[in-house]
């Protein structure tokens, strides 16, 4: 399991040159350089935000910003934790905005939406698909219940594959602290999803 | 990126963790992928609107404390200076002799060291043969007649710090309130009494015998220390015996109704 978790948080280093074409918006460039990060970065702000429309306007948010600071890129480091830096700069905009609190306030457990955008498409096992279906959309919800220090913490550690110092550097705080959010992460999930797990 | 297997295999948080990461990768919309894509490639990207806009990232809230405790702090700083009343300013005097201000000796014809010494809550003797006239334009004026020893007060302030309390050890003072003065309180004590004044025109002579006050316009009050406090009408008089409880009241003296309307009359420019 983790070892596939893993596999899709790694993403191959783009090589100089085409860096380089990405600081001058070419767009053969920019088009490979969107395919290598758009999944990263969709992934992420959707497990930060927990809502897929939301998810959709921070991801065109992450890519106008990506667009417009391309030429600051420097192509002789791998722009992974620059883009996961813009991509939480974004999530945590909006987790300050009214529109966002409010919609959080408003959005109901039922609403088919909030839920995970994948739907399993195992079509001969209805009955399985649909448990799974609801097995995730409480792990989901029960990460987006978590404080936004917090679920940032498990987010980049769980899904980016991020060590403690990278989550620090995201996040602005330290290495400890983050290893600290990361843990308490974790209990708070372990007490949400307590009556699952059993 | 790290080995997160080696990294976590003190946690102790196992089903966690493969909940955690059993989640399926969200998939985003094909077409919003696309259209992403292509305006991202493009450069158009932002031209189309979001659903909601995200405000840009905020400062850090020290940094918006700080911004907003120096905000205060200025307008603090500036309210605080706007309500200074005029200082205290001495005119000058056509007599000869010295003002003894907090012990220092000072000519009285040298108006403007005199200004430049004389503060709220100064001690001041006026060892001189004629009157000399202390102004806080708009707000108040003071005469001291030869032989007087007060403690000046501090003018009042234009929204507060509005009252103020002035000491006269002996002699005579007259005062006269301007039209910034209305609303605020002065309280002038003698030996034997105590004077309210709020926008008048009065006498206070403080003698060995007593107190007596003397007043042209207004109203003020007048009461021993401890005892009750007179109203003293426009043209009357109110007298505080040395140890006294009961003040005897009458017509203002005969003497001092010149010598307050020339005053009233004199500060009028610089008053009002």
């Amino acid at each position: 399991m983790t070892s596939s978790i893993r596999d899709r948080t790694q993403t191959a280093v783009p090589s100089v040159v085409v860096l380089e074409a990405v600081r001058r918006r070419e767009p053969q460039a920019l088009a490979a350089f969107f395919e290598q990060h758009f999944d990263r970065v969709y992934g992420l702000v959707y497990r930060l935000l927990g809502d897929r429309h939301w998810a959709e306007d921070a991801t065109q948010e992450v890519f106008l910003k990506l667009h417009r600071a391309a030429h600051t890129l420097d192509p002789d480091r791998d722009p992974g934790a620059w883009v996961t830096t813009i991509a939480y700069n974004v999530c945590r905009d909006l987790w300050r905005s009214g529109a966002y609190r409010l919609s959080r306030q408003s959005i109901s457990i039922d609403d088919p939406d909030h839920g995970d955008g994948a739907i399993p498409s195992n079509r001969e096992d209805p009955e399985g698909e649909l448990i799974a279906a609801e097995r995730e959309k409480l792990v989901q919800d029960a990460i987006g219940r978590l404080p936004e220090s917090l679920r940032a913490a498990v987010v980049l550690r769980e899904y980016q594959g991020f060590s403690y110092e990278e989550i620090a550097s995201v996040t602005g705080t330290t290495p400890v602290a983050a290893r600290k959010r990361y843990s308490r992460a974790l209990a708070e999930l372990g007490k949400l999803l307590e009556s699952t797990i059993k | 990126m790290i080995d997160r297997e080696a990294e976590n295999s003190g946690d102790g948080e196992p089903e966690v963790l493969g909940r955690i990461r059993g989640l399926t990768p969200p998939r985003a919309e094909p077409s919003f992928r696309e259209r992403l894509k292509r305006d991202f490639v493009s450069g158009s990207v932002g031209d189309r609107p979001r659903g909601v806009a995200i405000s840009p990232h905020r400062r850090r809230p020290i940094l918006g404390w700080a911004s907003g405790l120096s905000a205060a702090a200025a307008v603090a700083f500036l309210v605080a200076a706007l309500n200074q009343p005029p200082r205290w300013t001495a005119l000058p005097s056509g007599g000869s002799g010295n003002v003894v201000v907090n012990g220092l000796s000072i000519p009285v014809r040298e108006t403007a060291e005199l200004t430049r010494r004389i503060r709220p809550g100064s001690r001041i003797r006026l060892e001189s043969t004629k009157e000399l006239d202390l102004v806080s334009s708009g707000v108040l004026a003071m005469q001291l007649s030869p032989g007087t020893e007060m403690v000046l007060p501090p003018p009042p302030g234009r929204w507060f710090g509005r009252g103020a309390r002035a000491n006269v050890a002996g002699g005579l003072l007259r005062v006269t309130t301007g039209r910034r003065f209305h609303g605020a309180r002065l309280a002038i004590t003698t030996p034997d009494a105590t004077v309210r004044v709020t926008s008048t025109t009065l006498a206070v002579i403080a003698q060995p015998a007593g107190t007596c006050v003397c007043v042209l316009e207004g109203t003020a009050h007048v009461g021993p220390h401890r005892g009750a406090m007179t109203r003293v009408r426009p043209g009357s008089r109110c007298e505080v015996a040395h140890g006294g409880q009961t003040p005897k009241t009458g017509d203002m003296l005969d003497a001092e109704r010149p010598r307050l309307v020339d005053l009233r009359d004199r500060m009028q420019a610089v008053m009002n």
